[in-house]
């Protein structure tokens, strides 16, 4: 039964055209935004890019990521609020009585979703960061580096706790804006607290706006 | 077979829906009329659950709708046609529906067929009309061969074809033993296709008859006359039982008569007959619910006549 809606769930997804490219230019979006400010930082942080740490440049094209972040919570919460607004969420409702039953599928596939889009875009993230240091003869960025990997975990974990909690906003609330504001929030709310607290990964997954000078300095490579 | 005990629905201080009792049951077409905010469609949304009874039950085949294994198999139901992604096309709109009640695609295809809708099933929804948006809600009803259909005001936006159309599907369907329950404020259609029917105004259920019965209770019908001489034929009408009433364009109204009866008085007093029509049509239905409740403020019954 569940696995029948999530099927459904997603056809909803992909079977618009709009949708389709939409999530194409998510994915292509992250890893130009990171590339373009990685091959800006002269002019954005007045630094030649050899002079940043290589934990310095992952974390600039991680900042990809969060716009791919920004966008898929934008379309899932336009995504949910839509049917309300046409109010085809009747047949839905119709079809699936229980309420816990469709709310389910609806935040399965919207987990599902963000899930790959977030592994797709932070990969991308740390190949570009990868061929930048190669092209300009600098060190590599180990996986097995604990730091790193927390930090692309982290990074990894956050589309997937925004979007499914737009997702259940806009069910809750059935507004996309209503929704977006309220899955915005804890991003602003939990970047303080974890800055607060020591945890510069958590802040930088949180919200990448955060200096990157003070997770250098928290954390050197 | 659907069950409703005591249903009642209020929206702040307004009744919508007041202590209603019914069954719909198998095997025929249960008409279900009334004015304009009558509480047809709060009924119907209550039957699926998409409006919570204020207090009250609905049962379908013994159990709360919520509670059905397989609701899709079970009842089907067009409650609003606009309730649909525009961007979808008719094709996607049914697949998905499809997928989440486990139904394969082939029945997509045998009700795109059915209803009409073969050559438009790659067009997007918004570039429908609202006949064929009823169509595309009536397959969708229809998809996975429920045992009961729910139809709202199905006949809307359909021309004469699909009017014709959907008369023999629902006589069709309850041939095969489903239980129908169509609404409408329109008699003339509920008349054309429904065993039964019941009426509601303001939220109360003021009849639960067959249609022969309804039209004894002369709730819908009068018979309309012309004569050589109107005058003498009303006092003889009158004098017989009959209500007569003086219409617009100047022949009379006879109501709680049979046209048979008129044509053989006017006989018996050697009127010539000029017209002798049954009417029944939406303004008599309301005037018959009118005289029921004493008059319904505010109701605007002519507003969504075809």
């Amino acid at each position: 039964m569940l696995s029948r809606l999530i099927t459904a769930e997603a056809k909803k997804i992909l079977y618009l055209k709009w949708s389709r490219i939409y999530l194409l230019v998510t994915v292509l979006a992250s890893p130009a935004f990171g590339l373009l400010l990685s091959l800006t930082t002269r002019m954005t942080t007045g630094r030649a890019f050899v002079d940043l740490l290589p934990r310095e440049v992952l974390s600039m094209n991680l900042l990809g990521v969060d716009l791919a972040n920004i966008m898929l919570i934008v379309f899932t919460a336009m995504s949910i609020s839509r049917e309300f607004s046409t109010k085809s969420i009747q047949v839905s409702l119709a079809l699936t009585p229980t309420r816990t039953h469709l709310l389910t599928a609806r935040l399965a596939t919207v987990f599902g979703l963000s899930l790959v889009f977030s592994l797709i875009t932070v990969s991308a993230a740390y190949l570009v960061s990868q061929m930048l240091l190669v092209a300009h003869q600098m060190p590599l960025l180990g996986l097995t580096d604990v730091g790193i990997a927390r930090m692309l975990v982290g990074v990894m974990v956050m589309p997937v706790f925004y979007c499914v909690l737009t997702a259940a906003a806009a069910f809750a609330f059935w507004s996309g804006a209503g929704a977006v504001t309220f899955s915005m929030r804890p991003r602003s709310t939990g970047t303080g607290w974890a800055v607060s607290r020591g945890y510069p990964d958590m802040a930088y997954a949180l919200h990448t706006s955060v200096r990157r000078s003070q997770l250098g300095r928290d954390e050197p490579a | 077979m659907i069950e409703l005990r005591n249903l009642t629905k209020k929206f702040g201080q307004n009744t919508a829906v007041d202590s209603l009792s019914l069954v719909v049951r198998p095997g025929a077409v249960t008409g279900f009329l009334g004015p304009n905010g009558a509480g047809k469609s709060t009924t119907m949304k209550m039957i699926l659950g998409l409006v919570r009874p204020t207090s009250g039950q609905v049962l379908v085949d013994g159990v709360p709708y919520s509670r059905l294994k397989d609701p899709i198999r079970k009842l089907g139901a067009l409650v609003d046609p606009e309730a649909v992604n525009p961007n979808f096309t008719a094709r996607q709109h049914l697949a998905l529906m499809a997928t989440a009640g486990g139904i394969g695609m082939e029945r997509v295809a045998h009700l795109l067929k059915q209803t009409g809708l073969e050559t438009a099933q790659h067009r997007r929804i918004g570039e429908f009309s609202l006949g064929m948006r009823q169509r595309l809600g009536i397959a969708a009803a229809l998809l996975g061969d429920p045992e009961t259909v729910i139809l709202d005001e199905p006949f809307n936006g359909l021309d004469v074809d699909g009017i014709k159309w959907l008369r023999a599907l629902t006589k069709g369907l309850a041939e095969q033993g489903k239980a129908v329950f169509v609404s409408s404020h329109l008699m003339s259609e509920v008349e054309a296709i429904a065993d039964r029917v019941v009426v509601l105004a303001q939220g109360r259920l003021i009849a639960d008859m067959t249609i022969d019965q309804l039209m004894k209770a002369n709730l819908s019908t009068h018979v309309r006359v012309r004569s050589e001489d109107d005058r003498k034929l009303a006092a003889a009408v009158t004098k017989a039982g009959g209500a007569v009433r003086q219409s617009s364009n100047g022949t009379i109204l006879v109501n709680s008569m049979e046209m048979e009866e008129i044509g053989k008085m006017a006989k018996e007093l050697g009127l010539a007959i000029f017209e002798l029509t049954s009417a029944r049509i939406v303004g008599g239905f309301v005037r018959g619910i009118d005289r029921w409740l004493g008059g319904i403020p505010g109701t605007n019954s002519t507003k969504r006549q075809r």
